[in-house]
Order: C-alpha cells, then structure tokens, then sequence
C-alpha cells in the first residue's frame, strides 16, 4: 500500500470535497424547503391544496420507483434534446437530488407535523395568531424533535447519494478517486481514501444533528 | 358550542355574533375578533417548547407587537395575579395540572381581552386543583370580566354567573338567569338534571 504516491492530489480531493459539499447543500436546501411545503399540501384542507394533492403524490411515486440514475441522465441528457435548452451538470444534479429529497421529506414532515396534537394549533389560534405564523412558531418547532432524525437519515443519504454526479464528470470526491486511479494505476488507495472522506462527512453530520437534537429537547 | 364561538370550529348553520359582528360572515377578521376574545382549553395547550414566560409573552409579542419589556412587565403581573410567579422559568412539564390551567388563563389574558371562554376549565384536573383554578376564574369573574365557562361544577356555577345556558346532547334546553335555573326551570330535563345533583 502506496498512500503517499497519492500526496500530490491532495488539493484535488479537497475540491472534490468541497464539491461534494456543495451538491448536497444545495439539493438539501432546495430537498427541504420543496419537501416542507409538500408536506403541508399533504395535511392541508384548503380547497387549492385539495386540487394539489394528487399531483403530489404522484410526484412522490415517482421518484420512489425510478432509479436515481436514470432520472439523473434523463435530466441532463433528454431535457435539452426535448426542450432545446441546455442544461449544466450543477442544474440537472441538484434539481434531481433536491427533487429526489424533497419526495422523500415530504412524507417526513407530513407525519412529523401530524404528530403534534391539534390543541397547539388551536391555542394558538385562540390567542389571535394567523395560521401559517402558528404552524411556524409553534407546531414546526415542536414536530421537528419527531422529524429531525429522519431528516438526518435522508441528508446521509443525500450526500452519498451525489457521488452518482461522477458519470457526469463532476470532479466530486468519487470522480476525484476514479482521476487519481487514472494518473497513479492504483485503484486501492484512492477508493479507500473516498471511503474514508465519506464516512467522515457522514459522521460530522450526525454529531451536528445529535447536539441540535438536544438543543431542542429543552422542554422535555 | 364554545370553539364555534371563535370559529375554531366551523358552525354548521346560524351564526355567531359578537359585539354585533358576525363570525360566520366571510370577510370578518377572525384573528383579531379571536385576540378580543380569550380562550381557555380543557386540556391546558401551553406550548411546551417555551417557558411559562416564552408561553405568556408569546402572542402579544409576535402578533400585537408590543415590546418585550411591556410584554414581560405583564407577563410577571398576571402571573403574581394566579400565585405562579415563581414559575416564570419553568416549563409547562414541571407544572402540576392546576398550575398549567392558571398559566393558560394568565396567557389568555395577556392579550387584555374584552370576554373570556372557559372550555371546561376544570374537567382534566384532580379535585384538590380544582379550587385554585376555580379560585382565579372567580376572582376574574368579581373583576367585571365577561366570559362563557361550559362547565359541570354546579356550585360553581350557581355562585359566579348571572345567567345559565343548559345543554343535554348538545341541545340548549333553557336558557335563564342563574336564579331561576336553580330555583324553578322551566325544562323537564333541568328539573330532573338538578334533583340527580344538587
């Protein structure tokens, strides 16, 4: 085992990280903030979200049943061929993880904001509080501690998950190792390297999430 | 009949008026009828992410904009007011029952409302945290404070309202003042409720 032929592509597998990063940052960003409002038309009774509902289940269905990959290479491959408009590797990337995330949590939030008994809705209300300011000050907050690690899970699983942006030939941390492999005619070292960085990622995240965990078990 | 009041829950038929404006109507501003009008809940609903404090200061906070320290000022009267004071840190989990209910009236209050709605202030609580409860809604009553309670306390009652609305299954069977409803009520049903329990 040769790891220290892989010295000099130090500063590659940082860009890859920090092109890693940046996959997952923005398709969690976009995952999260689709998901929650999907998640609300899923639990809403307003007669517009009625006629939206349907849709998002579909949309749910659909990215349960279709291979990521093939979404991914549909996106960026069929789309400008069907539409005429070019579309870069960031674009298709996270517009498919976000999608993809945003399927997933919706689901999450939707049981995470059932979970919260409907007197706190109501109390707030009672007070004079418009709905959506409650959902936002009281029942969010509150159904966060049931949804928070299964959010965790999906973001895990989002970060791994942008290693597939390789085939698009991101230079992302998976890409990075299959680039040194090319250059050094090792293959070992370099896929243990990506492993290692992955895990490592992965096991920051749940420590964030553990210490936020707490932070918001104050009234328990 | 008490949630259709500020339309928590949706009437199915009639409306509702209060100070001559009719809840039931489309375009009527319910958050802020609802502000005039303070609820209490038979289960207490404090907000269990936030302090006695956070509950209290919360609405008026966030909705009427009011500065924290006024809010605070107020927050620490009321709750001086329900014998709670030293509560003011605590979270609604460390509370006993009767303690939550004198939180969740001082909170109703905070927002300085015109009437008051009880919805069976005391239905969830032992006997003994009963009274204190009782005790503050009294003293609000004395204070010229105008409010519904639906309640099964009938010696509560009697003492504290000028006027009785007597429902069985959800059907208003009479409504008088208090003294005719226990000295001589026109219902069958009243008479016959009254004879089981007083």
């Amino acid at each position: 085992m040769r790891f220290d032929k892989l010295i000099p592509y130090t500063g590659m597998f940082i860009s890859g990280i920090k092109m890693t990063l940046k996959y997952t940052a923005l398709s969690l960003v976009l995952g999260i903030i689709l998901g929650l409002i999907i998640g609300i038309i899923k639990l809403s009774n307003n007669p517009v979200c009625k006629i939206l509902k349907p849709l998002t289940k579909i949309f749910t269905a659909l990215f349960r049943g279709i291979p990521l990959m093939v979404m991914l290479f549909m996106v960026y491959y069929a789309t400008p061929q069907v539409l005429n408009i070019p579309l870069s590797a960031i674009g298709a990337g996270v517009s498919v993880f976000g999608l993809n995330t945003a399927a997933m949590t919706s689901e999450v939030f939707r049981a995470g904001i059932d979970s919260v008994p409907k007197g706190q809705m109501e109390a707030a209300l009672a007070l004079g509080v418009k709905k959506g300011r409650a959902m936002l000050d009281i029942v969010i907050p509150q159904a966060l501690k049931s949804i928070l690690p299964a959010l965790v899970n999906e973001s895990i699983s989002l970060l791994k998950t942008t290693s597939l942006i390789s085939v698009l030939g991101v230079a992302d941390i998976m890409r990075t190792a299959n680039l040194v492999l090319a250059q050094t005619y090792t293959a070992f070292e370099p896929f243990v390297i990506a492993a290692v960085l992955y895990f490592v990622m992965v096991y920051i995240l749940t420590f964030l999430s553990n210490m936020l965990e707490k932070g918001l078990r104050k009234g328990d | 009949m008490l949630r259709c009041i500020n339309m928590l829950e949706q009437p199915t038929s009639g409306h509702v008026y209060i100070d001559g404006i009719d809840m039931t109507q489309k375009g009527t501003d319910i958050p802020t009828m609802r502000q005039r009008c303070g609820m209490v809940f038979q289960d207490f609903n404090l907000f269990p992410n936030m302090s006695v404090k956070g509950n209290l200061i919360y609405a008026p906070l966030k909705v009427k904009k009011e500065s924290e320290s006024a809010c605070v000022e107020r927050a620490e009267y009321l709750l001086d007011k329900v014998g709670l004071l030293s509560k003011i840190d605590e979270y609604p989990r460390k509370l006993s029952g009767g303690q939550k209910q004198r939180v969740a009236i001082a909170r109703a209050l905070m927002m300085n409302p015109e009437y008051m709605l009880f919805d069976e202030p005391t239905s969830a609580l032992d006997p003994e945290m009963i009274k204190e409860v009782l005790n503050v809604i009294r003293n609000l009553a004395e204070s010229g404070m105008t409010m519904a309670i639906v309640t099964h306390e009938m010696g509560f009652c009697r003492e504290v309202s000028k006027h009785i609305c007597f429902l069985d299954h959800g059907v208003a069977q009479e409504y008088s003042t208090t003294k005719k409803f226990y000295e001589s009520p026109d219902s069958e049903r009243a008479r016959e409720f009254l004879s089981q329990v007083m």
